[in-house]
């Protein structure tokens, strides 16, 4: 038995499921936390996320089939968590997806939770304006170092046509910046 | 791919710091152990609330529900069509009563009706059959509105061959008798 899968019996036994999920907050809490806040942009839209993300964790351990790390699955709950945030945002406010990350990365000059320079403004827009594949790719490859493995593992894509998502990304972004710092 | 990615990655480090430029709270993470695990105390509450209902409650009120539905008579439902030509007929038969009013009973078409148009019979006849509504009072106000000088009365005008010529032709003798 490895670790894991010590790790992810104790998360399933009633007896001790309790103590295991607070070592688990405790472990992932904080790359959980910049995987979601990339997305949502908001510090208190994230922590609501991130909320929900444990809560799914906490009631779906036991159909976790252990093919995956659980890092990954940990990982995906999040993004689907995060990408639902933002679609019923859209849908409430009667927006496209694409209009609501533009309009996110419009507010990050009054969040006083962003302390970023204007370089780190205008790369934030300039992701706004991807599309939210591309734009997951170039946040878990760009910022997070993930692997194309893993990120693959995580979106349940294939490694070529994450390669291609990340081409594009990088490339759209590169110009945008250029343009903006012409 | 592979070169041109390498190349706009390059790139973007020369011009970008390798963060973000988001923060968190100061202490966020310090009590994220005990806000994300809030969520289990909720799920050691009972999950039954304690209500209990009487023994085979809701099929008995599904019976009484029943039974009223169908004994409550079935609203009659009336097409607005067949309503509106219910009344056509009213509104013609209201419309020509309209017409004929206007023409026929209009006080400034009628003729002027007073005394003098009426027969002394048709006064006569109206007075018989009114009498029991005529009080002297009435008669006493007509008179009065007739009688504009007592004067009219006054005996001085009456000339003295008038008075022998009543008295003469007076059926009522005993005027005649000064011990009267």
């Amino acid at each position: 038995m490895t670790e894991e899968t010590v790790f992810i019996a104790h998360l399933i036994d009633v007896r001790t499921k309790e103590k295991a999920f607070r070592e688990l907050i405790s472990l992932y809490k904080e790359r959980l936390y910049w995987h979601i806040r990339k997305i949502v942009i908001s510090h208190d839209d994230t922590d609501d996320v991130l909320q929900n993300t444990f809560i799914k964790i906490y009631k779906n351990i036991d159909k976790f089939n252990q093919e995956s790390k659980l890092f990954s699955w940990m990982y995906r709950i999040a993004t689907n968590e995060a990408i639902t945030f933002i679609n019923k945002r859209a849908k409430d406010r009667k927006a496209t997806v694409s209009d609501i990350h533009e309009q996110l990365a419009s507010t990050l000059e009054s969040d006083v939770y962003f302390s970023g320079e204007a370089i780190q403004h205008i790369l934030q827009k300039a992701i706004a304006t991807l599309p939210q594949k591309q734009q997951l790719v170039f946040n878990m490859k760009y910022f997070d170092d993930l692997k194309y493995t893993e990120i693959s593992e995580i979106l349940k894509t294939s490694v070529g046509g994450l390669k291609a998502s990340y081409f594009h990304a990088v490339k759209k972004i590169e110009n945008y910046i250029k343009t903006k710092t012409d | 791919m592979e070169e041109k990615i390498n190349k706009s990655e390059a790139f973007l480090k020369l011009v970008l710091p390798k963060s973000t430029g988001f923060s968190a709270p100061k202490n966020y993470f310090s009590s994220a152990e005990e806000r994300f695990s809030s969520f289990l105390l909720e799920e050691e509450l009972p999950k039954e609330n304690g209500f209990t209902i009487p023994e085979n409650y809701f099929e008995a009120v599904e019976s009484a529900i029943v039974k009223k539905i169908r004994f409550k008579k079935e609203t009659k439902v009336i097409a607005l069509k067949n309503k509106l030509l219910k009344y056509i007929p009213f509104a013609a038969a209201a419309s020509i009563a309209f017409f004929l009013s206007i023409n026929y009973l209009n006080p400034l078409n009628a003729k002027e009706i007073n005394f003098d148009t009426l027969g002394y019979i048709a006064i006569e006849n109206w007075i018989v059959e009114n009498s029991n509504e005529l009080s002297n009072q009435d008669f006493a106000t007509l008179l009065n509105s007739e009688i504009s000088d007592e004067n009219d009365f006054a005996l001085a005008d009456i000339q003295n061959e008038e008075i022998e010529e009543y008295m003469i032709y007076s059926e009522e003798h005993s005027i005649l008798n000064e011990n009267y």
